[in-house]
């Protein structure tokens, strides 16, 4: 069942946001992560600054598609929508690009199901 | 919100078990891991999978204790019965399968070709005239005891376990196993890493609520203080030795609530650090989930020797912690779910669950590895526990014990 013929919404505007668009609208949690990894701060909070104020709107209009039927001009909205997850604490929390007070992220390997161990 | 009264919480830990500080020996002793591999785990029910995950006939899963060198086959076969096996031909004893899952008609050994059912028992050998003596009724895979509780497999690798499941895991009980067992659940993400620590300083880290207001100063810190977590132990149970409850606080206002994750609460519940909006939907949490407290947010309990279990609504966090030798341990996260997301709300909220989690955990992680030198150099000798740490006494007792108890059975 879909309900996107009752989308109303037209895609949102991003004119002045298509650098920040290009550079995080990147399609996995991974490749967010890597991203904010290899940023510096005042890249960050210009991306998170210029983000924040629009994200309701965003999330409004992508909520309203089931999830397969997002349109592709909008994917790019959608996964920059998500690295501001991936940013939130380094900007509210630690004022830093990385937590000095946890392991490595990177150690932490993402399973792809329960019995996932990688290589045996 | 309750009524003031509602918000009384439970007692904080308890003095019950000792005062004293505890020794380290047994994180660093070559001689006590030894006792580890033969009493713990080889004579404990270990968790190693997810029933749902060996759903059709034919699918299997390659469990791996590695310390032990120890390669369990898990099958479910056409009568939809799941059984364990050791993963050795009984014909010159190569491993019968390699991959961690996957889907066979028979087990077939790559080594001479020697096939077993999924019931384990042989039923083809090449040019089997050239045996003298062979019978196949003789050669069938080696079981081992597996049960299933709250949709998760458990293996036994004892000849004849002491304990049957359901005794083992008291007190949680059947409504546990019922709602832990919903098929509505479904697995949606995890990690694995691996620690140069002994495997149980993982799992110390995961049981006390102590450490929650220093060590998740920079994400979590007043979201749940650590005074609103209260410990527990369970003396007379076999495999569940501990738990810690955790509340909300009392002022909705405590820890930091950033944009974000005020944002993301509107549109689910992942993020156990932020009151959501909305609320999971589960099913039969009756006795299970503490509800009738306005405040509750998850219970985890330890089921020994090596798995924390939380259990909220609408959401199962299982942390496993596997040793490698004495030194070294592999860790394990999974989260399962009620609900997938459907719509791009539930997707951003879980991905801020997802990212906040990840961040938590990566500071419980990051103490175990420098504890383990300490101890390991002669640092620390000794450990200082409080009554709201209560259940590393609980683990510890219950690690002695268990020794003992399976070294007693063994003497003639």
């Amino acid at each position: 069942m879909s309900n996107a013929t009752n989308a109303t919404q037209s895609c949102p505007e991003t004119s002045g946001l298509e650098n920040h668009l290009a550079a995080w609208g990147l399609p996995t949690t991974e490749k967010r992560l890597s991203k904010r990894l290899s940023s510096n701060m005042e890249e960050v909070r210009s991306f998170y600054d210029a983000m924040l104020p629009r994200l309701p709107e965003f999330i409004e209009y992508l909520n309203q598609f089931p999830l397969d039927a997002i349109p592709k001009e909008a994917h790019q909205i959608a996964w920059a929508t998500l690295a501001m997850c991936e940013v939130d604490n380094a900007i509210n929390k630690w004022n830093d690009i990385t937590l000095d007070t946890g392991i490595d992220i990177l150690r932490m390997i993402p399973k792809k199901n329960f019995p996932d161990r990688g290589q045996q | 919100m309750g009524k003031p009264e509602n918000l009384a919480l439970p007692e904080i830990g308890s003095h019950a078990l000792g005062t004293g500080k505890l020794p380290v020996e047994q994180y660093v002793s070559q001689e006590f891991f030894e006792l580890e591999k033969e009493h713990i785990f080889r004579k404990s029910w270990l968790l190693v999978g997810r029933e749902s995950d060996i759903k059709a006939p034919g699918d299997y899963q390659n469990f791996i204790v590695d310390t032990l060198g120890v390669s369990v086959v898990i099958t479910r076969s056409k009568d939809q019965k799941l059984r364990a096996f050791y993963n050795a031909c009984t014909h010159r004893g190569a491993r019968l399968v390699n991959a961690p899952t996957g889907n066979v008609r028979a087990l077939v050994c790559n080594f001479h070709g020697w096939s077993f059912n999924l019931e384990g028992d042989l039923i083809n050998v090449p040019d089997a005239g050239l045996f003298a003596e062979l019978d196949p009724k003789q050669e069938h895979l080696k079981p081992i005891h597996l049960d299933v509780w709250g949709g998760f497999i458990f293996i036994n690798l004892a000849e004849k376990p002491e304990w049957t499941l359901r005794e083992y895991l008291k007190p949680l009980d059947d409504k546990f196993d019922r709602y832990l067992g919903n098929k509505d659940w479904s697995w949606s993400f995890g990690w694995r890493a691996k620690f140069n620590a002994n495997w149980k300083l993982i799992v110390d880290a995961q049981i006390e609520g102590y450490h929650v207001d220093m060590t998740h100063r920079k994400t979590i810190a007043g979201a749940i203080p650590g005074s609103n977590t209260a410990a527990y132990y369970f003396p007379e149970s076999v495999g569940v030795p501990c738990g810690v409850a955790a509340y909300r606080p009392e002022d909705v206002s405590r820890g930091m609530q950033t944009p974000m994750n005020l944002l993301s609460a509107k549109y689910g519940a992942t993020s156990i650090y932020t009151k959501p909006e909305r609320q999971f939907a589960a099913e039969g949490g009756e006795g299970v989930l503490k509800e009738d407290h306005p405040l509750w947010i998850f219970d985890n309990y330890l089921v020994f020797p090596n798995i924390v279990l939380f259990v909220q609504k609408g959401q199962i966090l299982i942390q496993r912690t596997l040793p490698i030798s004495a030194d070294e341990c592999i860790w394990e996260v999974d989260f399962y779910h009620t609900e997938r997301p459907t719509s791009f709300g539930h997707v951003f909220n879980m991905e801020q669950g997802v990212i906040q989690i990840r961040d938590v955990l990566s500071e419980d992680l990051y103490t175990a590895e420098g504890i383990h030198a300490n101890f390991k150099c002669g640092a620390i000798t000794h450990v200082n526990l409080n009554k709201q740490e209560v259940p590393l006494r609980a683990y510890y007792n219950r690690l002695l014990s268990a020794i003992e108890q399976s070294q007693a059975k063994e003497k003639p």
